[in-house]
């Protein structure tokens, strides 16, 4: 079997033209930013079926931040570890989503001023009856956290768990707890009471008594040297932090 | 209650549903296109076309489909190379699958008769007529269960490019039951939902296996 060689030609350039043909490059207007927000950060940023958009704490406080600075948002899912890599290559140009600020993240990227802040709440198995006030309650047993949030690194840091597992999301992590295969979940608090207030799974409690220990900011999120954008972002935030249009939000969205 | 939950999700998976068929559209052409070339390469008579075929095809066969959807997505615009979600998904998925039909193809030409290709050259027919009219359509055939299997196979699979931000059926289907908590019935739609779209295909191409074989045996 030898021959073919102009036909061969032919396929490759085809196909290389076919591939070139597909790469476009997107123009983006000062009045206009594109937003990243995760689709299942409940009740910071979700989905509401009603409408097919993303909504929630973190979409409004975007929203009326852009509206404060002079320009409208275009907010598009994004798991959330892939937020980062979506800001840093281009893909968006804003992050508003449950994201806490630490060192590590802000080496990469540029923080706003915080609009909001909390630390990580701690769930169990309905069944469970223990108290659980400090992480030592749960040594060796195996523990759960979101991907790409700031407790996988804390819990591995800190040790002495039989595992720590990762998660995609919220609900995931939820499941696994009721069905016993975790021991205990952590998850952004806010997020995990509002989930388990709104009936997400009956199997699993929120430890009242369990003491935050990695309380953080919630920020907008930018690219790394973006200080334009920062600087009206931080602007406006200061000004709806005046006017008590924030803590509106917070309020509305029963975070507080 | 159920059926009401069931109307307000089916418009938002269906949205999904049909992006998740132009990926596998899309990426499926673009699959075949690159492993008949690939194929056609890796079986040149010239050693260093045929070699560097050969090393392209393990290196993406050797690579998880995941890593590389990641890679085109994430990594390229740091080379200046810009996609959309949608665009870095159908040529992550393209170029993946392009080493399995590569595959696909080669057996399927090498399966041809070298005594018919010498029969077409004594009658005087050129190489490109050869490959259209004796080759391919032969190596068609004996490669049709393979390709169909391939085809479902990334039906499937393009549930990968919900993780660059892809907003098809899979990523329809996690957005809904995580506002809604609902897992059973979404999860159980979206099971069903790609039932539908691959059984029908699974059917077309064992119609078609039949169909072929039986031209064959005349």
């Amino acid at each position: 079997m030898k021959p073919f060689a102009t036909l061969r030609q032919h396929l490759l350039s085809a196909t290389l033209l076919f591939a070139v043909a597909c790469i476009s490059t997107t123009a983006m207007a000062q009045t206009s930013y594109t937003v990243g927000a995760t689709s299942t950060g409940v009740p910071f940023t979700f989905l509401d079926i009603k409408t097919n958009k993303l909504q929630g704490m973190m979409v409004d406080t975007v929203t009326l931040i852009g509206k404060n600075a002079g320009f409208s948002v275009n907010v598009q899912q994004t798991p959330f570890a892939a937020l980062i890599p979506s800001l840093t290559s281009n893909k968006i140009d804003i992050i508003a989503a449950a994201m806490l600020k630490t060192a590590a993240r802000a080496q990469i990227v540029d923080f706003s001023d915080p609009v909001y802040s909390y630390g990580e709440g701690l769930f169990v198995n309905a069944e469970d009856k223990r108290s659980y006030k400090t992480l030592d309650d749960l040594k060796d047993e195996i523990v759960g956290a979101q991907v790409g949030t700031v407790f996988v690194d804390a819990l591995n840091k800190k040790g002495g768990f039989k595992e720590v597992r990762v998660y995609d999301s919220v609900a995931d992590m939820m499941r696994d707890v009721a069905l016993g295969r975790i021991k205990a979940g952590f998850g952004d608090r806010p997020i995990v009471a509002y989930q388990l207030a709104q009936g997400a799974n009956a199997q699993v409690r929120l430890v009242k008594e369990y003491q935050s220990t990695l309380m953080g900011d919630v920020c907008l999120v930018v690219r790394k040297g973006d200080s334009q954008l920062l600087a009206r972002l931080n602007k406006a935030i200061a000004t709806a932090k005046s006017d008590g249009s924030i803590a509106r939000i917070v309020q509305q969205w029963g975070l507080n | 209650m159920l059926l009401q939950n069931m109307l307000d999700f089916l418009p938002i998976l269906l949205r999904g549903a049909w992006v998740t068929v132009e990926v596998t559209f899309y990426a499926f052409i673009l699959s075949s296109l690159l492993g008949l070339a690939l194929a056609l390469l890796k079986m040149s008579h010239w050693r260093a076309l045929a070699l560097t075929a050969a090393s392209v095809i393990n290196i993406i066969r050797g690579l998880p489909i995941i890593v590389q959807l990641f890679y085109i997505y994430f990594v390229l615009p740091e080379f200046g190379l810009q996609l959309s979600a949608f665009q870095a998904g159908v040529i992550g998925l393209g170029i993946a699958y392009s080493a399995y039909q590569a595959e696909n193809f080669r057996a399927g030409i090498e399966a041809v008769d070298p005594g018919q290709i010498e029969a077409a050259q004594s009658i005087g027919m050129r190489n490109p007529m050869i490959l259209r009219r004796v080759v391919l359509p032969q190596a068609f055939r004996i490669a049709l269960p393979p390709y169909g299997n391939t085809l479902v196979m990334m039906l499937k699979d393009s549930s990968l490019v919900s993780t660059i931000t892809v907003l098809e059926m899979t990523r329809a289907g996690q957005m809904i039951a995580s506002s809604t908590f609902q897992n059973m019935t979404v999860y159980t739609m979206v099971a069903i939902l790609y039932l539908l779209l691959s059984l029908p295909l699974v059917f077309v191409v064992r119609r078609l296996e039949i169909r072929s074989g039986k031209g064959r045996t005349k």
